[in-house]
């Protein structure tokens, strides 16, 4: 099974400030079983992407701890972080973050050939995956020859042309129109589904809400499980 | 390393081509100036080589006089009494013959086989018959004939003796193209012509000899009082000694041209990764590891230093070309004479260029590798986080700045007889320099911003701001102009004070109106220098006149440079540094004592009361060092007797200069008197006091072309390194910049706000060069010009030096924020809005 099942364990995460250090996360514990659906909610600067730079293994918390698959990452070396990302975790930003000098078929095959996944093999891969997020005429074009919408979708590509068990997106619609936000996510709800990856998302949209298995509330630090819109409808 | 990290890194530099091809062409630069230098300075040490081995051949001993001349009866009884076999005579003195001065060597063909082979008459050898059959007849290589257009049989009229009236070529000697380099001011003739032609019948300059360990001590304990046998190897140790300052002088100036240049690459490559923070940021959340991110910030540093490197090496050998002249007409000014030629290019030098080029670009890589590598891909999202970090590290880098100028001191200190040490030491006060320019540089344009408030100009406070709040990479951009202008003025503060000293001592020692040198033809035309200062006291107008030779002297511790002094009625025109003038000169006339100049006393390590050992004609002897003077004539030094007391002692009754002093109001017509004693005298040059001093500021201007050739070169790579730094920093702000555009601000308003920036940045680098630079002058004229040369000097701080400095820090700056002001107005806004 490739899915990740998270766990969060009275995290605190700070930051040091000129008046001192400054709690975003404060005591937050949270358990995502394997293949769910979450989606934080919040106001802006509540600690939604510090939340997912956690779980995503970009960060490390001040204070708790955070299991991936039982396995606490405050252990692991930055390599080793690098390598459980590299095989076992996607990103998709609200900025996209295109590596602007390759072209949309180059960044959907950067972390397969991280994965030493080369040649035309590989390649195909990725060209099958532009495909499937509705680019497979524009695999030379560089990010600022695509839309925002297009660049998003190439981020998705990218994302889950590994196979990752855990499908990390931050705001991920935050920069699209409403109708290319839905195709957007209905594409990487879709996509989490059928390779059976557990997803993460931050998201002001309610439009997610309504899709997502499980909706946590991040209110000045503290994390909250809400009922979803289906259940308390 | 992933091959789509390298490709998206080689795409992001051809995306920026200005800014690549000016890091590359900041390489190259410092890559050129390094081998152009070391070609040159291999090139005067291949030029002395060669003279030199042309000379003394496979000879292993020399047998010299301490007179001027030995007999040439010895030689015979050497090879008779002696029964050595491996000897060979030599005569060696200058002639002018077809306006140019030649060394010629007179020898005896028959036995020179064992010494120098181009010169062999044996049966493979070369035929000299007619240098024996012919008075006036002269060998030279093929090559010095072919670049004369001479051949055998040509004649060239002699310039000033008496007989015969022109030499005529009797052999091409063939010698291959490195040692004929080194031999094309050399004239061979036979024994009794070259005495004839430089009269000096029946003397010998010394005698060259082949021996074992057995004949070496044979011939030692035969020799007549007055000659010593001297090593070859330890003359020729001594002779390269000569140089060495001056060698490690340039190495250091270009080696500073090469740290300027990776500050450049460092500059650039730190731009790159600061820049590419949320690309990099990206890959670390994809999972690229930080060695690998650090491996690919080397592989980028490579793409700047391999074109770099290579366009460097071509330059290098252009530049070489040149710098290799100015550097052998220094040689031939200064240390010894060397025909200007290049010398050719050392295959060891190119690999230098090559390892140093790419040696540099990769470590100048390393701190942005680290960064790029080391920042957790969270923060690698944000810039402000660099920002912040960069600020609070602002008082570790003054502390690690003043910690590297304490260690600089340490070295200086500590290096009292080292010049490698002593440039160790200049050299982390130059570094030390560039890390506390960052904080210098917050400071300063925080009270900018301060004088900004009060004043109320929002342009200069924004401007001032934009420096502080992008410090990751003002603060290096500022560092390199700040090493470069501090660079400028201290070179330019030291040769200031040089000149100002030379150009005082040549006022203070010049005191004649007018001066004759004299030369070996004078006295083989037969003409008598004592009777010919006789008569030139005779002529009306004449009050005084003085007398002085001049000599080296052949040492088991290599050449020393005897200074022979009449000073006529008049005291002497020294500036004594050490000793009691009275004592001194009470000394120097009765010859009990010897005076030293600045640099003999230096270097042999000897001080007022210590004694100094010579060889003379009857044994060696002592005398009591009494005075040690200024002089600035030679970096070997010298030392000075009376020169009744020379002539008594060494038998050389010979002159090199006459000084004559005019009685009051009779100096204009003095001269055409004096230079109608020209014409009746062969070897006589005739010049008047400011004749002389114009000369030898020539001279000195000359020797100091190559460092401000080497200085210009630094700045220029500084240059480039704040125009490269600068473009990007501006080109990073488009959109910031398109955003004031976009709220109302005209196009003059952002041009103001940009050059506002920029020039801020010229003017605080200028501002922190002034102490700095003063500092390295101070270290430059007090450390490493007294223990390279031996000399001191007075330290002149010269305010139009100190200012063109600065006016140069703010043009440079000015220029370099042109084209992004240029680009920003003509980007249209929403384009700029748009900009990645």
């Amino acid at each position: 099974m490739n899915d990740i099942h998270i766990r969060l364990e009275s995290v605190t995460k700070e930051y040091p400030g000129p008046a001192g250090a400054r709690a975003v996360l404060q005591d937050v514990s949270a358990d995502i079983p394997r293949g769910q659906f979450a989606v934080l909610v919040g106001r802006s600067g509540s600690g939604k992407s510090t939340l997912l730079n956690l779980v995503g293994c970009l960060d490390h918390p001040t204070r708790g701890r955070v299991l991936l698959d039982g396995q606490d990452v405050a252990g692991l070396s930055e390599t080793e972080l690098a390598l459980l990302r590299r095989h076992r975790i996607g990103f998709v930003f609200q900025f996209f973050n295109l590596i602007p000098t390759l072209t949309a078929l180059e960044n959907v095959l950067l972390p397969l050939e991280l994965t030493d996944q080369s040649g035309s093999r590989a390649r195909r891969q990725a060209a099958d995956w532009l495909r499937r997020v509705g680019l497979g005429d524009r695999p030379e074009a560089f990010p600022e020859e695509l839309s925002g919408g297009e660049q998003q979708r190439v981020a998705v590509a990218r994302a889950l042309v590994h196979q990752p068990g855990l499908l990390v997106a931050d705001e991920p619609t935050g920069n699209l129109d409403l109708d290319t936000a839905q195709s957007v996510l209905d594409l990487m709800d879709d996509l989490c589904r059928r390779e059976g990856a557990t997803l993460v998302m931050a998201t002001h949209s309610p439009e997610v809400v309504g899709i997502a298995d499980r909706v946590f509330s991040i209110r000045d630090g503290h994390l909250t499980d809400e009922p979803l819109p289906a259940a308390s409808g | 390393m992933s091959r789509l990290l390298q490709r998206a890194g080689l795409r992001f530099l051809l995306r920026h081509p200005w800014q690549y091809a000016l890091s590359v062409a900041g390489v190259a630069l410092g890559v050129a100036v390094v081998l152009g230098v070391d070609i040159a300075a291999g090139g005067a040490r291949k030029a002395f080589d060669a003279s030199r081995e042309l000379v003394v051949g496979r000879a292993t001993h020399q047998a010299v006089p301490a007179d001027p001349f030995l007999a040439d009866e010895i030689y015979t009884r050497l090879r008779v009494e002696l029964g050595v076999a491996a000897a060979a005579p030599v005569l060696e003195g200058r002639i002018r013959a077809g306006g140019e001065t030649f060394s010629l060597i007179g020898i005896d063909s028959f036995a020179e086989g064992p010494f120098r082979d181009y010169l062999d008459t044996g049966a493979d050898g070369i035929d000299l018959t007619a240098l024996l059959t012919r008075p006036g007849t002269v060998a030279m290589t093929r090559q010095a004939a072919r670049a004369r257009g001479l051949s055998v049989g040509s004649r060239v009229p002699m310039d000033d003796a008496a007989a015969p009236t022109a030499l005529e070529i009797g052999a091409l000697l063939e010698l291959d193209d490195a040692r004929s380099r080194g031999a094309d001011g050399l004239l061979f003739a036979d024994m009794a012509a070259a005495q004839e032609l430089l009269g000096r019948v029946g003397q010998l300059s010394r005698i060259d000899l082949i021996l074992d360990a057995d004949g070496e001590q044979r011939v030692k304990d035969w020799l007549p009082q007055g000659l010593e046998l001297i090593p070859t190897a330890a003359q020729a140790s001594s002779l390269d000694q000569m140089t060495r300052a001056f060698r490690i002088n340039l190495l250091a100036l270009s080696l500073l041209a090469l740290l300027v240049g990776a500050f450049l690459v460092y500059s650039t490559l730190s731009f790159l990764v600061v820049r590419r923070r949320t690309t990099f940021g990206t890959a670390r959340s994809l999972g690229v590891a930080p060695g690998q991110l650090f491996r690919n910030t080397l592989y980028e540093a490579l793409l700047v230093g391999v074109p770099g490197t290579l366009v460097g090496i071509v330059l290098g050998l252009v530049l070489g070309v040149g710098l290799t002249s100015l550097v052998l007409r220094t040689v031939d000014d200064l240390y010894f004479r060397v025909q200007v030629q290049s010398a050719g290019i050392p295959p060891l030098s190119l690999l230098k260029a090559l390892l140093l080029g790419l040696g540099t670009s990769l470590l100048a890589a390393v701190p942005p590798a680290v960064e790029a590598a080391r920042t957790a891909p969270r923060s690698m999202l944000t810039r402000a986080s660099l920002e912040r970090r960069i600020r609070r590290q602002l008082p570790w880098l003054a502390a690690g700045g003043l910690a590297l100028a304490f260690l600089g001191w340490l070295l200086l200190r500590a290096g009292t007889d080292s010049l490698v040490l002593s440039f160790a030491g200049l050299f982390a006060v130059v570094v030390a320099a560039a890390l506390c320019t960052p904080p210098g540089l917050a400071a300063l344009m925080a009270a900018t911003e301060r004088m900004a408030r009060d004043g109320g100009g929002q342009v200069t406070r924004l401007a001032a701001r934009g420096v502080t709040a992008s410090l990751s990479r003002t603060g290096v951009a500022v560092a390199a102009l700040t090493v470069a202008i501090s660079t400028v003025v201290g070179v330019g503060l030291m040769i200031a004070s040089f000149r100002g000293s030379v150009d005082q001592w040549l006022q203070q020692t010049l005191t004649s109106d007018f001066y004759f040198a004299i030369d070996e033809a004078f006295e083989a035309g037969g003409s008598d220098v004592d009777a010919f200062v006789a008569e030139l006291a005779e002529v009306p107008g004449v009050a005084d006149v003085t007398r002085s030779q001049r000599r080296r002297l052949t040492t088991g511790d290599g050449q020393v440079r005897l200074w022979a002094v009449d000073p006529g009625s008049r005291d002497l025109t020294i500036t004594f540094l050490e000793g009691d003038r009275e004592t001194a000169v009470a000394s120097f006339l009765d010859g009990t004592g010897v005076l030293l100049s600045e640099p003999f006393a230096r270097k042999r390590g000897l001080v007022v009361g210590d004694t100094l050992s010579l060889p003379t004609p009857d044994g060696p002897r002592s005398w009591l060092v009494t005075g040690v003077f200024i002089d600035y004539s030679s970096d070997q030094g010298s030392a000075m007797f009376s020169l009744e007391h020379y002539r008594s002692t060494w038998n050389d009754p010979g002159l090199q200069g006459i000084g004559i002093m005019a009685e009051e109001g009779q100096r204009d017509v003095l001269r055409p008197r004096l230079e109608s004693f020209l014409a009746a005298h062969a070897g006589l040059e005739f010049a008047a006091n400011a004749e002389i001093r114009q000369i030898s500021l020539e001279i000195f201007d000359r020797t100091f072309t190559i460092t401000r050739v080497l200085q210009l070169l630094v700045g220029l790579v500084a240059f480039l390194g704040m125009l490269s730094a600068l473009q990007a920093l501006q080109l990073e702000r488009i959109r910031e910049l398109s955003v004031l555009r976009a709220v109302g601000w005209t196009p003059r308003g952002l041009i103001g706000l940009i050059l506002g920036q920029t020039g801020l940045m010229g003017l605080g680098a200028g501002l922190l060069a002034l102490p700095v630079g003063i500092i390295l002058a101070a270290l430059l004229v007090f450390v490493i010009n007294a223990r390279s040369f031996g000399w001191s000097m007075d330290f002149s701080l010269e305010p139009m030096i100190l200012g063109q400095a600065l006016l140069l820090s703010v043009v440079a700056a000015l220029l370099a924020g042109a084209w992004p002001a240029w680009r920003t107005i003509r980007t249209a806004t929403a384009a700029g809005l748009r900009d990645e």
